[in-house]
């Protein structure tokens, strides 16, 4: 009798402490001169569209690299290889994403997505001398005390700008409301483009806030609609759902234009609108569908997963490379201190689809850790994405 | 004796490892469990009074809010934040159980969902207090008489040493006469109302105190995080512990702390693959449902009886 | 101010509509065996996913493709209280906790087999009408009729069919029901599949409205289940009842404030309705 009690209760116990040990020894199993790049990116769920262009397009790079011979830093040459884990856009699984990278690969270079995981992990990176790229649009990522968060691509307020500019120029009308999700890169957005609409003259007559899950706009859009603008602006929507609002839109009577300065996906506004209801809608894109350089990633990813990517997949190329470049610039992998410094080095630089990338973001952040990426400017004919200008 | 002695060892050997290694990532995994074993058994505290409640992630986010913005706004020293937070959602809990205990039942359960619902979405839309969707991020470290508590490995032992707590009082108010009372409330209303006491009055102290391990569970949530959003706190928290409850065995109070440490680093062993971990998580639940009811204490005490 | 009232009123009653047909289903399984099923949102989505496979991908037409989407709710709904719910008839806590369980995995199959992106099918109908001021989306409207037709369907069934009579009996007082010579277990196999069938439905009709997802069936649970408790669990005018009221009420809050406010506003009738009248405006008295 004692001895079966024993066994069980120990059992479950010893079972616990063996999975944790076979966890670090499973890690030690890595082939040397191997540079490691983490991603923490939401893989599974609603985010997971985003989340797996991060954790791709780094890995199409690294292919292509190592089929090259190796990523060449001083006098080694190193295989590049990526781990990316799942957050599930959660901060706790951001936190643990990021212990595990840190801890138990000996990780010291990283991708992180959401704005939550970054912000959750801001100091941590400062303090573990970790070198995070980060996509969040969030103006508090970057600050002058930390010397080790980067942003892989231009924000709103670097972009909007010129973007708001062009519609200047190229859009008829004057009235405009703008729609933004209910989370801090909705209210950036609307805050930072109420701004430069009212520079160019355009007259803000609306704004609204709405909640991520939601589905049914006819309320919202009853109110809008009453207000008469000449178009409304869609933000930082999620592809989806901004095609959600522009049928529902329609079926409520307006014709009008739209237009949406935030992330991009036009393939499925389409998919959800209908390719009538969107026609003409002016969008920013990350890519252009014509460029070589984007066609050649997006079949890599289409033969590894079986469908398009996102096309943000490109920011996610562009700035793992950048990244590397100033690895090697730097002359080193293990000083990330140097590699820090080396940023203003790698840059300025080619992206993918043959546009500079340069270093900058002192005006609006304090300080240089921002790669300045080109956006285009694009409308949707015939359900199909036109480029028809850049940003910047 | 012999026995019990030998699974002291194990279990404190077991619980000290991560302290003594100093690994990160095994310690932030540790420090969870114990968050959430704490948890955990706030909620068993219901169960055994025959009570589900799925308030208790919004008890756990209204914790760690409030000792988050105390700090943050009113500059209070944090052990002072937590026990205030603490008493505040205790007294929450006092008025809402003055109202909802009267209801048993399933309908106990549905207004404990609703109630959670609600404060979830009260920290999405009350933006300039809780700071909405995005939340509430650069919660200072818990510090107390000067001392600033930022290895990550004190911090656990600390946890550790809440946990403990917990489960011994618990463990202690069931054993006593007030254990007694309370399973009486479970089983015999009339009987106990025969006796002099009034079963809605100790239903609302117990409703109280699991609200407050609650609450403290989510003030050492929110100094260990540092950042809170509403989702942290959201109905699948309550699943959650409902499974830990189910799978470790609701009838004891080791049952939810051996759920916790299964359930908490299940999605980490799971890493390798997650696109099933959700649906091993699901099955583990049914199987524990149809198979183990009793969940694993209520395996091994049967283990235990036959073997005699 | 006149033609924003018509179509909050306009918008109020379509989506109430949609909410009654899920609602029926919810109010049925619980009036007839006592179960709250958690999985009653992801029957929802089988039926919107069956409808992506036959007719968006498949591209036979709408209405069959809505036939099979109940056929295969009823089936699934079927199997389930057969293997697993059956055991916990008369356990409230544990048939929830099993519901619980069951929706996190068929979510998560869904997920496994279609992924997490969210897809659209070609609207079957399109265009509006224009009534007075208002505005009516013909595929709106057009869900609103099949959920009439359905309550129509549902209520001759129950009240006219001896199976029907025969689940309110078993509904009221199982074991004399028993003593009458009606069988429990075959009316709770009909009463699970009739109300999965009717999630399903809900979902294949919505499927063209919004976007197709695994996560899809969150939202129309929580709004089913407010319905019913507003309305009365297990009672059927209770349903329509409390559905059109949720809809108007709901519409009108998101129109003048936002959708979350007016989810607030939701969930605090429905703890009012708990404490002050638990049956509901319409339910039996316990």
């Amino acid at each position: 009798m004692a001895l079966s009690f024993n066994a069980s209760r120990r059992l479950t116990r010893l079972a616990a402490v063996l999975a944790g040990a076979a966890m670090a020894v499973s890690t030690f199993a890595t082939s040397a001169a191997t540079l490691k790049l983490g991603v923490i990116a939401p893989l599974t769920g609603p985010g997971a569209p985003w989340g797996l262009a991060a954790a791709e397009g780094p890995k199409i790079l690294a292919k292509e690299i190592n089929d090259k011979g190796g990523l060449k830093v001083g006098d080694q040459t190193y295989q590049v290889e990526v781990v990316a884990y799942d957050d599930q856009y959660k901060t706790a699984e951001a936190v643990a994403a990021y212990n595990r990278l840190v801890n138990q690969d000996d990780v010291h270079y990283m991708i992180i997505l959401s704005s939550a995981a970054t912000m959750a992990l801001k100091q941590n990176v400062q303090d573990d001398g970790v070198i995070a790229l980060t996509s969040a649009y969030t103006a508090k990522a970057l600050d002058p005390d930390n010397q080790n968060m980067f942003r892989l691509y231009s924000a709103p307020a670097d972009y909007l700008p010129s973007f708001i500019s062009w519609m200047k120029k190229n859009i008829d009308g004057k009235r405009v409301v703008i729609v933004n999700p209910n989370d801090e890169t909705g209210w950036d957005q609307t805050r930072l483009s109420d701004a430069e609409f009212k520079k160019n003259g355009f007259e803000v007559v609306g704004q609204e806030l709405f909640e991520r899950a939601q589905k049914d706009f006819q309320p919202m859009l009853t109110k809008i609609i009453a207000l008469n603008p000449d178009f409304i602006e869609l933000g930082g929507t999620s592809p989806a759902t901004a095609g959600l609002i522009i049928r529902q839109a329609r079926e409520l009577g307006y014709k009008k234009l739209f237009t949406k300065t935030g992330g991009a996906g036009p393939w499925e506004i389409v998919a959800s609108a209908g390719p009538e209801a969107a026609e003409g809608t002016i969008n920013m894109l990350y890519a252009n569908p014509e460029n070589p350089g984007f066609q050649r990633i997006a079949a890599a990813y289409k033969a590894s997963r079986g469908n398009p990517p996102n096309e943000i997949i490109v920011s996610f190329y562009d700035g793992a490379h950048v990244l590397l470049n100033a690895i090697q610039a730097a002359g080193t992998v293990d000083d990330t201190k140097k590699v820090a410094a080396a940023f203003s080095k790698a840059l300025p630089m080619d992206s993918v689809q043959g546009d500079k990338m340069t270093f900058g973001g002192k005006t609006h952040y304090g300080v240089d850790a921002q790669i300045m990426t080109v956006n285009y400017i694009g409308t949707i004919r015939n359900g199909k994405p036109v480029v028809l200008g850049k940003t910047e | 004796m012999i026995k019990h002695f030998a699974i002291g060892i194990v279990t404190l050997a077991v619980i000290l490892s991560p302290w003594v290694t100093g690994g990160k990532y095994e310690l932030h995994i540790a420090t969870m469990v114990a968050i959430m074993g704490m948890l955990a058994l706030s909620m068993n505290l219901m169960l055994r009074i025959g009570q589900l409640s799925m308030a208790h992630g919004a008890f756990m986010g209204l914790g760690a809010y409030t000792t988050a913005l105390l700090c943050m706004k009113l500059n209070m020293p944090p052990v002072l934040a937590i026990v205030i937070a603490g008493l505040m959602v205790g007294l929450i809990a006092i008025v809402l159980g003055t109202i909802f205990l009267r209801i048993k039942g399933i309908y106990f359960v549905l207004l404990t969902y609703a109630f959670g619902e609600i404060i979830n979405l009260i920290f999405q839309e009350w933006v300039s207090l809780f700071g909405g969707n995005n939340g509430l991020y650069g919660v200072p470290k818990l510090s107390a008489f000067g001392y600033r508590l930022t290895d990550p490995g004190t911090y656990y032992l600390l946890t550790v040493v809440f946990v403990a707590a917990t489960y011994l009082l618990i463990r202690k108010i069931f054993r006593s006469n007030i254990g007694a009372i309370l399973d009486s409330l479970e089983q015999d209303e009339p009987l106990s109302q025969s006796l002099g006491v009034n079963p809605l009055s100790w239903r609302i102290g117990v409703f109280a105190v699991s609200a407050m391990l609650a609450s403290v569970a989510g003030s050492l949530y929110a100094f260990k995080i540092g950042f809170l959003s509403p989702q942290a706190f959201s109905f699948s928290l309550s699943v959650d512990l409902v499974v830990m409850n189910v799978v470790g065995g609701a009838l004891s109070p080791i049952g939810p702390l051996l759920g916790a440490l299964i359930i908490v680093p299940l999605p980490e062993l799971l890493r390798s693959v997650k696109d099933y971990q959700l649906l091993c998580y699901g099955v583990v639940l049914l199987v524990f449902l149809v198979f183990f009811r009793d969940g694993l204490m209520g395996l091994i005490k049967k283990t235990q009886k036959a073997a005699i | 101010m006149i033609p924003l009232i018509e179509q909050i009123i306009v918008n109020g009653l379509l989506s109430g509509f949609a909410y009654i047909v899920m609602a029926l289903g919810f109010t049925l399984i619980f009036g007839i065996m006592r179960m709250v099923n958690f999985a009653h949102g992801e029957l929802y989505m089988i039926g919107a996913f069956t409808v992506l496979v036959f007719y968006g991908v498949l591209k036979l037409d709408f209405i069959t493709s809505v036939i099979l989407a109940i056929a295969v709710a009823v089936i699934v709904g079927a199997l389930i209280e057969r293997l697993l719910f059956r055991r916990f008839v008369g356990m409230e806590l544990g048939g929830m906790i099993m519901s619980l369980a069951l929706s996190i995995i068929l979510q998560s199959l869904a997920l496994i087999i279609f992924g997490p992106a969210e897809r659209s099918v070609d609207r079957p109908f399109t265009g509006v009408w224009a009534i007075h001021h208002a505005v009516i989306a013909i595929d709106r409207a057009v869900v609103a009729m099949g959920s009439l037709i359905i309550l129509a369907a549902f209520y001759t069934f129950l009240r006219y069919t001896r199976t029907g009579l025969a689940m309110q009996a078993v509904a009221q007082d199982r074991d004399t029901a028993g003593l009458m010579g009606v069988e429990s277990n075959s009316i709770y196999l009909i009463a699970f599949a009739i109300g999965s069938g009717l999630a399903g439905v809900a979902g294949a009709l919505m499927a063209p409205i919004y976007t197709i997802s695994p996560y899809m069936g969150h939202l129309p649970l929580l709004k089913a289940f407010v319905v019913v408790i507003l309305g009365g669990l297990g009672s059927v005018p209770g349903a329509v009842l409390g559905g059109l009221i949720i809809g108007l009420v709901e519409s009108a809050f998101a129109t003048l404030f936002n959708s979350t406010i007016a989810l607030i506003a939701s969930f605090v009738i429905v703890l009012l309705i708990i404490i002050v009248r638990p049956s509901g405006l319409l339910g039996k008295r316990q």
